[in-house]
C-alpha cells in the first residue's frame, strides 16, 4: 500500500469564494488537509470560520473555487453530477445537524435508502447489515418505527447507521451533536468512535463542543478560512 | 423503479388527506368528461335518429328530361326551346335492375321502389290535396317508421286500403274504416285520356310521425294501385334507400348515381343545418372535455409543486447520499401518474354510475328518457387515458424542479 492509498481524503489548497466582484467574499483561503483510513478527526473553529463550507466541498456537495480534492484516491474535481453522485454513494457517508431522516419512512427504511443509489433493489445482505447497524446504535427495538416517532437522539443514531450502510471510507458529520443534550451527544460520539474502530471508517466531525473534540484522534482548527496548528 | 414507486406511494399515503382530495378532484374532472361525452353523443344520436330515422337516406330519381321543341333562329339555325314542367312525370323503368345494383352495394340496408303522385282525397263535400305514396305492402314501414307511429288502426296496405296522417284525417274528418275517394290530379301517362283516374278506398290506419308535412299531406297506398291510379304502365317514380351509416350517405349516393345513372340526393342535402349543428355541438363538447382535462392538469401540478417544496429537505438528503436526479424526477412524475390513474378509474366508475342514474331519473312514462344521455357512449377508456396523460404531463414540471434542487441548499435551509 502506498501512502496515497491509505488517505481517504486529500484536500490541497482549497479556495472558496462566494459572490462576484465587490461582493466577493473568500470563505476558504487555501485549506489543505489529509485524513487517513480509519482516522477520527475533529474540525473546530469559531462560527463563520468556514467549517461547514469545507465539509460541503469535501462531500462534493459544493464546488471549490480552486485547489485539488481526492476522495479515496479519486480526483473528484471536474467530475459530472452523475459521477459525483456515485462517489458520494460509494465513498462518503453524511450525518447532518438538522434534517436527519425522511420522516415518512421507518428507521430501517431510512437506513436502507442509500442502497438505492447503487442498486435497483435491496438484497438480503443489506437488510442484514441494516439490522446489525441499528442494533449497534441501540435501536434494535425501534427498527420498524416511523422516523417521526423517534426522539432527536434516536433519529441521529439512525442517521449514523444510514451513513454507514454502504461501508463508506469517510463519514462527514457537521455538528452531529449540535442539537442534542449532553447525555445523547456523549452517547452518539461513543457510537461513532466504536463504529469507526470496528469498520475502519474515517470520521471528519465539525463541532463547537470542546469535550467532543478532546476525544478525537486529531483536531483541526479553522480560523477565518485557514487551518491553524 | 422500486425505489421511485416506494417513495411515491409513501408520500401519497402519508399525505392521505391531500392525496385523497386531489384524486377526488381528478375523479370529478373525469366525471365531467364522461358525462359530457355521454350526453353529447346521446344527443347527437337522438337528433340524427329523429331526423334520419323517418326519411330516406338516399333518394334515386330519374334526371328530369326537359322537352325540347325546335324553333327557327333568325340566323337560320335550329334552337331548342326548353319548357320545364310540361313533361310527363319521369319514371324509372329499369327499377328492378337498379334495385339489384343498390342492394348489392355495401352499406345499403333497404331499397324501396315508390310511385309518387299528387291527388285529392275526398269524403263527402270535403276534399284535401294529398301526396300519394305507393309502396309495396312489405316495404310500407321501411323508410318512415309508420307502423310505430300509428295512432289508430293498422298499417294494412292491401288493395283498396289507404293509410293517412293524423292531421289529414282530422281535416277530412275520417276515422279507421271510413270510405274515401282518391283522385289523381294528373296522370303520368298522356295516353290515359279518359281523365283523372279515381278509386274508392278504405282508411285502415292513421299515424302521427311528428313531421307536419307528412302528417297532413301523405297518403300511403299499395304500389300496384298507385301505378294504376297514375297510369304508369311500367316503372316507379323514385327509389328510396336506407343505409347502415347515415354519415356515409353522400359517398354512397355518388357511387349509386354513377352505377345507375339516376339522380341521387341524400337526407344531408335536405338537412344541411343538422350537420353544422352537430359539428358545433361536437366542438362545444370537445372544449368542455378539454377544460376538464386542463383542470385535472392544473390540480395535479399545483399539488405536486406543494409536495416538492414540502419535501425539499428529503430530496436534499436523498441526493446527498447519491440518489440521482433521474430517480427524483421519476418519483414525482410517478406520484402524478398514480394520482391520475386512481382518480381517473374512480372517476370513470362514478361517471358510469352517474349517467345511468340520470338516465333512470329522466325516464318518462313512455319509456323514453327526457335527457338524451347515453351511458354506453361515455368514452370511459378515452377519459382514463387522457386524464392519465394530463396528470403525467402536469407532473413533469414540478418533478423537474425537484430533480434540480441543490442538495446543499436544501439541507442547510
Ligand atoms: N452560499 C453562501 N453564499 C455566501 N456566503 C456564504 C454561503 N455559505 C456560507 N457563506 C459564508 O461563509 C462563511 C462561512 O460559513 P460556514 O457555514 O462555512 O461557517 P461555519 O464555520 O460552519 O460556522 P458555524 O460554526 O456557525 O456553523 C460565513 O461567513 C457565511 O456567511
Ligand atoms: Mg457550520
Amino acid at each position: 500500500m502506498t501512502a496515497q492509498d491509505t488517505q481517504v481524503l486529500v484536500a490541497t489548497d482549497i479556495i472558496k469564494t462566494f459572490g462576484e466582484g465587490d461582493n466577493a467574499t473568500q470563505v476558504l483561503r487555501g485549506v489543505s488537509a489529509t485524513i487517513a483510513r480509519g482516522e477520527f478527526v475533529a474540525l473546530v473553529g469559531p462560527s463563520g470560520s468556514g467549517k461547514s463550507t469545507f465539509l460541503s466541498i469535501v462531500g462534493t456537495l459544493l464546488k471549490p473555487s480552486g485547489g485539488a480534492l481526492r476522495i479515496a484516491g479519486e480526483d473528484v474535481l471536474g467530475l459530472h453530477e452523475r459521477a459525483l453522485s456515485e462517489v458520494r454513494n460509494r465513498h462518503i457517508g453524511f450525518v447532518f445537524q438538522f434534517h436527519h431522516l425522511l420522516e415518512d419512512f421507518t428507521a430501517i427504511e431510512n437506513v436502507l435508502m442509500p442502497v438505492f443509489g447503487a442498486h435497483t433493489r435491496v438484497t438480503g445482505g443489506f437488510i442484514e447489515r441494516a439490522h446489525d447497524l441499528l442494533e449497534r446504535v441501540g435501536l434494535a427495538d425501534r427498527v420498524s418505527f416511523r422516523a417521526s416517532k423517534l426522539s432527536g437522539g434516536q433519529k441521529q443514531r439512525v442517521a449514523v447507521a444510514r451513513a454507514l450502510v454502504m461501508k463508506p471510507e469517510l463519514v462527514l458529520a457537521d455538528e452531529p451533536t449540535g442539537n442534542l443534550d449532553r447525555k445523547s451527544s456523549d452517547e452518539v460520539l461513543r457510537l461513532l468512535r466504536e463504529l469507526s474502530r470496528d469498520e475502519g471508517t474515517a470520521f471528519f466531525i465539525s463541532t463547537h463542543d470542546p469535550s467532543i473534540a478532546q476525544r478525537c484522534d486529531r483536531i483541526l482548527t479553522m480560523v477565518d478560512g485557514r487551518l491553524t496548528g | 423503479m422500486i425505489f421511485e414507486l416506494k417513495v411515491a406511494l409513501r408520500y401519497l399515503v402519508s399525505a392521505r388527506l391531500q392525496s385523497g382530495l386531489l384524486m377526488f378532484g381528478v375523479s370529478v374532472g373525469v366525471v365531467v368528461f364522461t358525462f359530457i361525452a355521454a350526453l353529447m353523443n346521446g344527443l347527437s344520436v337522438r337528433l340524427t335518429d329523429d331526423i334520419a330515422g323517418n326519411v330516406a337516406h338516399v333518394t334515386l330519381e330519374p334526371e328530369l328530361r326537359v322537352p325540347r321543341a325546335f324553333m327557327a333562329s333568325p340566323k337560320g339555325r335550329a334552337l331548342f326551346a326548353v319548357q320545364p314542367g310540361h313533361d310527363v312525370e319521369p319514371v324509372i323503368r329499369t327499377y328492378r335492375s337498379v334495385l339489384e345494383v343498390a342492394l348489392r352495394m355495401h352499406g345499403v340496408r333497404v331499397a324501396v321502389p315508390e310511385v309518387l303522385g299528387n291527388g285529392t282525397l275526398a269524403r263527402g263535400e270535403k276534399d284535401v290535396a294529398v301526396t300519394v305514396t305507393g309502396v309495396e305492402a312489405e316495404n310500407a314501414d321501411a323508410i318512415a317508421k309508420v307502423a310505430k307511429s300509428l295512432v289508430r288502426g293498422r298499417l294494412d296496405l292491401g288493395v283498396g286500403n289507404v293509410v293517412v296522417g293524423s292531421r289529414l284525417a282530422a281535416e277530412l274528418g275520417v276515422d279507421v274504416g271510413d270510405r274515401v275517394s282518391l283522385r289523381a290530379s294528373r296522370t303520368a301517362s298522356p295516353q290515359s285520356a279518359s281523365g283523372p283516374a279515381e278509386a274508392v278506398m278504405v282508411v285502415r290506419g292513421i299515424f302521427t310521425l311528428g313531421v307536419q308535412a307528412i302528417d297532413e299531406r301523405v297518403a300511403y297506398i299499395d304500389l300496384t294501385s298507385a301505378k294504376k291510379l297514375f297510369g304508369i304502365a311500367d316503372g316507379v317514380s323514385i327509389i328510396e334507400l336506407k343505409v347502415d351509416d347515415v354519415w356515409q350517405a353522400n359517398t354512397l349516393a355518388r357511387r349509386l348515381a354513377r352505377a345507375t345513372r339516376l339522380k341521387a340526393s341524400t337526407w344531408l342535402d335536405r338537412n344541411a343545418r343538422l350537420e353544422g349543428g352537430l359539428r358545433a355541438q361536437a366542438t362545444t363538447s370537445n372544449m368542455i372535455k378539454g377544460f376538464s382535462l386542463l383542470t385535472i392538469a392544473i390540480g395535479v401540478a399545483s399539488a405536486l409543486f406543494l409536495s416538492v417544496s414540502r419535501r425539499r429537505a428529503d430530496i436534499g438528503i436523498l441526493r446527498s447520499f447519491g440518489i440521482g436526479r433521474g430517480a427524483i424526477l421519476r418519483t414525482f412524475v410517478l406520484q402524478g401518474l398514480l394520482i391520475g390513474a386512481f382518480g381517473a378509474v374512480v372517476g370513470a366508475g362514478l361517471g358510469f354510475g352517474f349517467t345511468h342514474l340520470l338516465l333512470l331519473a329522466s325516464l318518462t312514462a313512455t319509456g323514453a328518457p327526457s335527457i338524451p344521455v347515453d351511458p354506453a357512449q361515455g368514452e370511459y377508456t378515452r377519459a382514463i387515458v387522457l386524464a392519465l396523460i394530463a396528470s403525467g404531463v402536469a407532473a413533469v414540471l414540478p418533478a423537474w424542479l425537484a430533480s434540480r434542487i441543490d442538495p446543499l441548499e436544501a439541507i442547510q435551509s
